[in-house]
C-alpha cells in the first residue's frame, strides 16, 4: 500500500489541474450552445451544487471504502476517461497544430511523460501541477487582450431560460466537473486532517468557478451565438484572432500551453488509476508499463469527430455515477456499516 | 522534477517535425482578389518573390466554382506549395459582394493556418487592376492594403473590422457589416480609399459613404481610431474639430429610437481664435452641434435606405427590447425604426493656444 501525505495545496492543486486540463477549452461552446446567454449561470449554479458535493465528500470521506470490484471500477473509468482526452487532444491539435505527424507518435509523447512521472516518486506527481500556475496566469493574459473586442449586448437578455435549455446546460456544465470524486481518494492523504476548513474547500470552488465562468463570458461576448453553433473550440479561436506583434499565431503558443496541462491532466488521471492499484497490489511496474500501452494504442481507433462527439456525450453520463452517485452509495455503505459496529 | 520539466518540454517541441514548412516550400500570397460569382469565380493572387527573388512580383489569376477550387488552380501554376498563412488582405469585387458575402469567406475560417486578421475590402469594379497594382509596391507589396485600412482605422474613416470580426457581423442579425470601400484613382491609376461599403444581411447593397461621412458613422458607432477630424465652414471660417470622447446614450421610445451624443472634442485649426469670448464659444458648440447633428441624420437616411444597420441597434434591441426584436424579421423591423440623433458639442482642447 502506497504512503504519502500531502498538504492541503496540493490536494486542491491537484483536483484543479485534474479537473481543468483537457476539458477547459471545449466546454464553453457546448455549454453556451445549450444555455445561451445563461451558460454562465447554468455554470455557478452546478458549481454551486458541486461545492456542497465537496463538502459532503470531505464530512464523511472517512466511510469511502471501496472493495476489489470497485476499485477495478474506478480504474477502469479513469484510464478510460483517460483513452477520451487523449483522443480528444489528438484531434485538436490535428486540426490546430500536428495535421501532418502520425496520431501514435503525438500519444505514444504524451504517454511516455505520464509513464515517467508515475514511475517517479510521489513528489514527482504532486508538484508536478506546480510548473502550470505561471501558464494559468499566461493564459488569461492572452484572453484579456480580446476585452476590447468583447459585445457586452450579448450578455443579454438574462435569466429568460426554458427548463429544456435549463437542463441541457446543466447536462454540458457537468463536464468541467469531471474527476471530482478524486478528492475522497486523496482526502485521506492530507498531513494534517483538519487543516482542510470548509472556508478553504469554498474558496477552492470559488476560484475553480471563476475560472470557468471568465472564459465562458469571454466566449459569449466574443462571438455571436450562430458562430458558437459552429466553432466547438472558442477559446483557442478567439485566442487565433488577437493580433500581437511579437507573436504571430498566438492560438499556436497556446496549443502547446493546454497540451501541457493536458498532458499533466492525464499523468493525474492515471495516477489515480495506479494508486488504487497499488492498493490491491505490490508489484505495479509491470502494470504500470502494460496499462501505459494499453491507453496509447486505445485512441487511434477513435479519432473522428463523431467518435470524440460520442465519446464526450458518453462522459457525462459516466461522471454523474462516477463522480456523485456512486460515491454517495459508497458512503452511505460505509456509514451504515460504521453505525451496525458502533451498535454490535 | 528538473528532468520531466525538461522532458515534458523537449519532447512535446519535437513533435512538430512532420508539420516543418521550410520557407522555400512555399509560395506566401499576402493579397488576393475575387471577382464574377460563386460557380464562375476568378481569383487574382499577388504573390511577392522571396529570399534570392525579393522585389520581384508575380500575378497569377484562375478561375474556379469556388474560393478552394480558385487557390487550387493557382497552386498548379507555382512550383512552391501556395500559402495563405501570412494573407493580411482579401480584395473582392463590389459586384461579387453583392451575393453573400459569407460564401466567399468559409474557407477561411476553416483551416486553423489561415489568419484571422486579413483586411477585407471592397473594390469598385474588378479587384484584377488592384491586385496587379502589386507590382508598383515595391518592398510594400506583404501589407500595402492591410497598411492602408490600418491608416485609416486610425483617422476613423474605416472601422477596426478584420475577417474574424467580418464573420461575428456575418452570423449576426443585430447588426450589419461595413468595409473599407477602395477604387482607382481617375488622375493618376493609383488605388485610393472610396469610403465605407455598406451591407445588408451579408450582401452589398451598392451603396457607400464618403470619406467624411465614413468619419461620422464611426463616431455614431463609437467606434474612433485615434483620430477623428472634420471640417465646417462657420462663418466663411473653416474651423477643423478632432473627436476625442464620445458618451452615447440611448432611449427606446416604442419605434422611436432617440441616440444623445455627448462629444468632447479638440480644435485643431480655427484662425478666427476668439474662444477667450465665452459667448463666442459657446455660439460655435452651437453651430457645430447642429452641423452633427444635421449630417447624422442624413447618415441614418443613407443607412435605412440601404436597410443596413451598420449601427447595431438589432444587437440593443435583442439585448433589452426583445418584444420588438422577437415582433419579426429584424430587418424588416429596422427601416420602420425611426432614428433621431442628437449631439451636444464641449470643446475642451483647444491645443497650446487659448
Amino acid at each position: 500500500m502506497a504512503k504519502f501525505t500531502i498538504s492541503n495545496k496540493q490536494l486542491f492543486l491537484f483536483l484543479f489541474i485534474l479537473q481543468t486540463g483537457t476539458v477547459f477549452i471545449s466546454f464553453q461552446s457546448r455549454v453556451i450552445n445549450a444555455a445561451e446567454q445563461n451558460a454562465w449561470i447554468v455554470f455557478v449554479i452546478v458549481s454551486g451544487l458541486h461545492l456542497l458535493l465537496l463538502i459532503l465528500f470531505d464530512k464523511y470521506y472517512k466511510y469511502f471504502k471501496m472493495n476489489k470490484f470497485e476499485k477495478w471500477l474506478y480504474q477502469l473509468y479513469w484510464y478510460s476517461i483517460v483513452v477520451i482526452f487523449l483522443t480528444y487532444i489528438d484531434f485538436v491539435l490535428k486540426l490546430w497544430a500536428f495535421p501532418l505527424t502520425p496520431a501514435f507518435i503525438v500519444i505514444s509523447l504524451m504517454a511516455i511523460i505520464s509513464l515517467y512521472a508515475n514511475l517517479s516518486k510521489y513528489a514527482v506527481i504532486f508538484n508536478i501541477s506546480v510548473i502550470l500556475i505561471p501558464f494559468i496566469f499566461v493564459f488569461f493574459a492572452m484572453l484579456s487582450l480580446s476585452t476590447k473586442d468583447l459585445t457586452w449586448t450579448n450578455f443579454f437578455p438574462i435569466g429568460e431560460i426554458e427548463l429544456k435549455q435549463w437542463m441541457e446546460g446543466f447536462g454540458k456544465t457537468i463536464y468541467a466537473f469531471i474527476g471530482i470524486e478524486a478528492y475522497l481518494i486523496l482526502r485521506p492523504f492530507v498531513q494534517d486532517k483538519k487543516q482542510i476548513t470548509y472556508r478553504k474547500i469554498a474558496l477552492y470552488q470559488l476560484i475553480f468557478t471563476l475560472f470557468f465562468v471568465i472564459t465562458i463570458i469571454y466566449s459569449l461576448l466574443f462571438f455571436s451565438l450562430k458562430e458558437i453553433q459552429i466553432i466547438p473550440v472558442t477559446i483557442m479561436y478567439l485566442l487565433k484572432s488577437q493580433e500581437i506583434t511579437f507573436l504571430q499565431r498566438l492560438d499556436l503558443f497556446f496549443t502547446y500551453i493546454w497540451m501541457t496541462w493536458s498532458v499533466i491532466s492525464i499523468t493525474l488521471f492515471m495516477f489515480l488509476g495506479l494508486h488504487l492499484y497499488k492498493t490491491m497490489y505490490t508489484r505495479s511496474i509491470k502494470f504500470t508499463v502494460f496499462i501505459h500501452i494499453v491507453v496509447s494504442i486505445l485512441p487511434a481507433f477513435f479519432i473522428t469527430r463523431e467518435m470524440v462527439k460520442k465519446l464526450h456525450d458518453g462522459l457525462l453520463y459516466t461522471h454523474l455515477f462516477f463522480g456523485i452517485l456512486f460515491p454517495l452509495f459508497i458512503m452511505l455503505r460505509g456509514w451504515r456499516k460504521s453505525l451496525r459496529e458502533k451498535n454490535s | 522534477m528538473k528532468k520531466i520539466v525538461s522532458i515534458v518540454f523537449i519532447v512535446l517541441l519535437l513533435s512538430g517535425c512532420w508539420d516543418e514548412r521550410p520557407n522555400k516550400d512555399i509560395a506566401i500570397v499576402p493579397m488576393i482578389g475575387f471577382d464574377g460569382e460563386i460557380g464562375e469565380l476568378k481569383g487574382y493572387f499577388g504573390i511577392p518573390g522571396q529570399q534570392q527573388n525579393a522585389g520581384e512580383f508575380s500575378f497569377l489569376k484562375a478561375e474556379g466554382a469556388s474560393v478552394e477550387e480558385v487557390r487550387q488552380k493557382i497552386d498548379l501554376q507555382v512550383s512552391e506549395g501556395v500559402d495563405l498563412s501570412k494573407l493580411s488582405s482579401i480584395l473582392i469585387s463590389d459586384q461579387l459582394a453583392e451575393h453573400d458575402l459569407y460564401s466567399l469567406l468559409d474557407m477561411y475560417y476553416r483551416n486553423a493556418r489561415n489568419r484571422l486578421n486579413t483586411s477585407m475590402l471592397i473594390t469598385e469594379g474588378s479587384a484584377e487592376p488592384f491586385i496587379k497594382y502589386g507590382e508598383k509596391m515595391g518592398g510594400n507589396v506583404n501589407n500595402y492594403y492591410s497598411q492602408l485600412v490600418k491608416g485609416f482605422v486610425q483617422k476613423s474613416i474605416f472601422p477596426d473590422i478584420d475577417l474574424q470580426l467580418a464573420c461575428s457581423y456575418l452570423l449576426d442579425e443585430g447588426i450589419d457589416l461595413v468595409l473599407p470601400y477602395i477604387k482607382i484613382s481617375n488622375e493618376n491609376d493609383v488605388p485610393e480609399v472610396g469610403g465605407l461599403a455598406l451591407f445588408d444581411e451579408g450582401n452589398f447593397t451598392g451603396k457607400t459613404l464618403k470619406r467624411e461621412e465614413s468619419i461620422l458613422l464611426n463616431v455614431m458607432m463609437d467606434k474612433i481610431g485615434k483620430y477623428a477630424y472634420i471640417t465646417y465652414m462657420d462663418k466663411n471660417v473653416p474651423v477643423t474639430i478632432n473627436i476625442k470622447q464620445i458618451n452615447k446614450d440611448m432611449k427606446w421610445d416604442g419605434t422611436t429610437i432617440h441616440i444623445d451624443y455627448k462629444i468632447k472634442i479638440g480644435i485643431m485649426e480655427y484662425y478666427k481664435n476668439d474662444f477667450q469670448n465665452k459667448e463666442r464659444k459657446k455660439e460655435l458648440e452651437k453651430f457645430l452641434q447642429q452641423k452633427l447633428t444635421t449630417d447624422m441624420e442624413k447618415i441614418v437616411k443613407i443607412l435605412h435606405d440601404a436597410n443596413s444597420d451598420a449601427l447595431g441597434l438589432g444587437r440593443i434591441a435583442r439585448a433589452f427590447h426583445q418584444d420588438l426584436f422577437e415582433e419579426g424579421k429584424w430587418k424588416d423591423i429596422y427601416p420602420t425604426l425611426t432614428i433621431v440623433p442628437k449631439v451636444s458639442i464641449n470643446i475642451t482642447d483647444t491645443g497650446v493656444m487659448d
